[in-house]
């Protein structure tokens, strides 16, 4: 059976079904400047005010342009970034060995399916290649790379940026999704 | 035990095979999925037939009775409408998983896994979208030549 595992590298910190994901200014629940992108990434827990982060913080890769990254503290050309310093690496597992295909990348709005509400959202997937993409429905994705080695395990590393347009905490969900035979 | 949506096809050779069943059950330790051991099962079918060997027709089951059918070439159609409709050149299958993370704590993670089926015409893809956990909900799709969902 399928199952999928999400994990905020740099602690890392998996992110269980009732976490999390928070994007913020420059530590836990900091507020991100309008306009501004996020400063840190953070799991909130599901205990009230807790972050499960290590040092309080997991990889940050901070939108600069469509072909640049702030990450560390330099700024460089999104495509040097590695797997190992992307935000998130979301692993696919299967009962047998699979290939995957099709896979995508994106946000929407929790409630409505739409566009994130006042927020922009960036995505990159780390393999040296490409653009920051913008992902914010169904029909605007990042598409991940199709990995055609039959094995039980796939992981996708993924670095993200969000700004918001207006003052006050958003509520959007980010997908992964792919289709394996 | 939940049932779960599986794959079912018949060849030209009269063969009707299931995933789950003989020689197309998962294991780990099976280099391929059921459904790539199938493809080169067929392969390897065609190696050794004069006449061309392929899938007639592919379908969804439970293990509760449940099947859902895509149009094939049938031969014995039930409905004047079977008869006259027209017939797949090919077929497919894939299975299509998704999983959503929040941005507000303690909202649960969306996670959904289907099976899908398609039936492949000159013009698009019929595909059958069936949930894989007790094959409850299903959806139709018609996907033009060249768009996206087809693998």
């Amino acid at each position: 059976m399928a199952d999928w595992t999400w994990v905020l590298q740099g602690g890392p910190t998996t992110i269980t079904t009732t976490d999390a994901l928070q994007f913020a200014g420059g530590s836990f629940n900091g507020a991100i400047t309008v306009g501004e992108y996020q400063d840190s990434m953070h799991v909130d827990q599901n205990d009230e005010g807790l972050t499960d982060s290590s040092s309080g913080s997991g990889n940050n890769v901070k939108y600069v342009s469509t072909t640049q990254g702030l990450w560390t503290t330099t700024t460089d050309a999104i495509t040097n970034l590695t797997t190992g310093e992307a935000t998130l690496k979301v692993t696919f597992t299967h009962g047998t060995n699979v290939s995957t295909s099709a896979g995508k990348f994106y946000a929407h709005q929790t409630t409505t399916g739409d566009v994130p509400t006042n927020v922009t959202f960036w995505a990159y997937e780390a393999d040296g290649t490409g653009t920051w993409t913008t992902a914010e429905s169904s029909s605007d994705v990042l598409s991940l790379d199709d990995q055609t080695t039959s094995t039980d395990t796939h992981d996708f590393y993924v670095a993200v940026s969000a700004s918001p347009v207006t003052i006050g905490s958003k509520d959007f969900t980010v997908y992964a999704e792919v289709t394996y035979q | 035990m939940t049932p779960e949506a599986r794959w079912k096809v018949s060849l030209s050779n009269g063969e009707t095979l299931y995933e789950e069943k003989g020689n197309f059950k998962s294991s780990k330790e099976e280099r391929f999925s059921p459904w790539k051991r199938l493809i080169l099962y067929i392969e390897e079918l065609n190696e050794n037939s004069e006449k061309p060997i392929e899938i007639t027709s592919i379908g969804i089951y439970t293990d509760d009775g449940r099947t859902f059918n895509l149009p094939s070439g049938g031969r014995v159609p039930k409905f004047h409408a079977f008869f006259t409709a027209k017939k797949p050149r090919a077929f497919n299958m894939f299975k299509a998983s998704s999983s959503g993370i929040s941005m507000r704590r303690g909202a649960n993670r969306e996670e959904y896994n289907f099976i899908v089926a398609e039936a492949i015409y000159d013009i698009g893809r019929l595909q059958m979208w069936v949930e894989i956990n007790e094959g409850k909900n299903c959806w139709t799709l018609f996907v033009p030549e060249n768009g996206e969902n087809s693998v």
